[in-house]
């Protein structure tokens, strides 16, 4: 049952936030630019759900997926992105060190040597838990380049999560 | 390391990250401006496209024989030659119920003024105005007379391969605009049952990446006698018709 007083797009967006939130801070590294990217990505989302033409969106939580990391690539592939505020150039992860945890920091300073489409891979398959083949048909790339790009991105990430994790019962 | 390891990694270390609370608020704010100013591009389109057509009118203007003449699009977009035939290819009977608003952004009764309001014309005649919503994927037409010659726009959905159903039409070309887009031309004399030579129609087919194909048409003559042309040239040319296929107002933004 919708809230009292909220939209059927305004109580999607609530739900998905913190979602698309985590997405674009693996994309970005920082919690603000995070921020901006989702900011963008629902407003994006909302002019679509406004719009008649082609139906209701079949999977508003895909297509909202797929909006993010369109933005965040398109924004870096931009010269000119003064109005992205996440738009640094690219293998510019800063973390937020006043507001991140130490898993934050740790991660976010192996996405810093990542580049732009290696996070968004690594997003899609391990946060979204997407095919390669359907993270292929997104990004525009082959299956093949996302296996290397998802490789070169576990690489990075092995160590880290040699020293954080820690498996139940020991 | 597995894939259920390296995704709860990344779900740890994102776990404590909280939309501000006006995050929302400011994706809606921001998400009306730009719907806002899609629809200032509406209006701005609407008034290129008048601009557009009525200059198209002043340089070629029609020989008076005006009358409530109607072209209406063939939506089959696979015919050898461009046709009076008002149908969608379907064997499903044509259904015309007014009181249905149809698919589309535009409402069927709504097509020939919509379509005169960017031609700043005068709409002659709305009997014509058709949909079929029984027929594949729906469709709908609607066609006004313009100096003494008929004009008609139609949109369906078409979620086959682009442009291939207009290349069997004469003179046709399609183009790739980009980002799903896609803009067929075609010209075509219609040949009568008789074998009589008769009016000639242009149209562009302007394809969306939702899935619709907005189809404009001209003629130089009208639909109740297709063998006498009444002007030498289609009563509007290539360049203005793209202008009305393209106009955001078909895409209900």
């Amino acid at each position: 049952m919708r809230r009292k007083g909220m939209t059927e797009f305004e109580e999607f967006a609530h739900a998905r936030a913190p979602h698309l939130l985590r997405s674009a801070w693996l994309l970005c590294g920082d919690a603000h630019q995070a921020e901006d990217l989702v900011q963008e990505t629902l407003a994006k989302v909302y002019v679509r759900w406004q719009r008649r033409l082609g139906g209701r969106i079949d999977n508003p939580a895909a297509y909202a997926q797929t909006t993010l990391v369109r933005t965040f690539l398109s924004a870096r592939r931009r010269k000119s992105s003064r109005e992205l505020p996440y738009a640094e150039p690219p293998d510019v992860v800063r973390p937020d060190p006043a507001a991140a945890t130490d898993l934050q920091l740790q991660v976010a300073e192996v996405l810093a040597g990542l580049a732009p489409a290696d996070r968004a891979v690594l997003a899609l398959r391990y946060l979204e838990d997407r095919s390669v083949s359907e993270v292929a048909g997104l990004l525009g790339i082959s299956e093949g380049a996302v296996r290397n790009r998802s490789m070169r991105a576990l690489d990075r990430l092995r160590p880290l999560l040699t020293h954080t994790h820690t498996p139940r019962g020991s | 390391m597995t894939e259920t390891q390296v995704g709860e990694l990344l779900e740890r270390a994102t776990a404590d990250l909280r939309p501000s609370a006006d995050l929302v608020a400011g994706a809606i704010t921001d998400g009306r401006r730009r719907r806002r100013r899609g629809l200032g591009f509406t209006a701005a389109g609407a008034l290129a496209a008048a601009a557009v057509v009525s200059g198209t009118v002043v340089l070629a203007p029609g020989n008076g024989a005006g009358g409530d003449h109607t072209l209406v699009a063939d939506p089959s977009g696979s015919t050898g030659t461009s046709s009076y035939a008002a149908q969608p290819s379907s064997s499903t009977p044509a259904q015309a119920d007014p009181a249905n608003d149809g698919p589309f952004p535009v409402a069927p009764g709504a097509m020939a003024s919509t379509l005169a309001i960017l031609l700043h014309g005068k709409e002659t005649n709305t009997s014509n105005d058709q949909y079929h919503l029984s027929a594949p994927d729906g469709w709908q037409s609607g066609a006004l007379d313009l100096d003494g010659a008929s004009v008609s726009v139609s949109y369906q959905h078409s979620t086959g391969p682009r442009c291939d159903g207009d290349l069997g039409r004469g003179d046709t070309s399609c183009t790739d605009l980009g980002n799903g887009y896609f803009l067929a031309t075609y010209s075509a004399e219609v040949t009568t049952v008789h074998g009589k030579t008769g009016v000639r129609d242009i149209g562009v087919t302007y394809y969306t990446p939702d899935g619709y194909k907005i189809n404009a048409t001209a003629s130089n003559g009208s639909r109740t006698d297709p063998t006498t042309p009444t002007r030498t040239d289609p009563v509007l040319d290539l360049d203005a018709l793209t202008v009305i296929a393209e106009n955001p107002v078909w895409q209900g933004s």
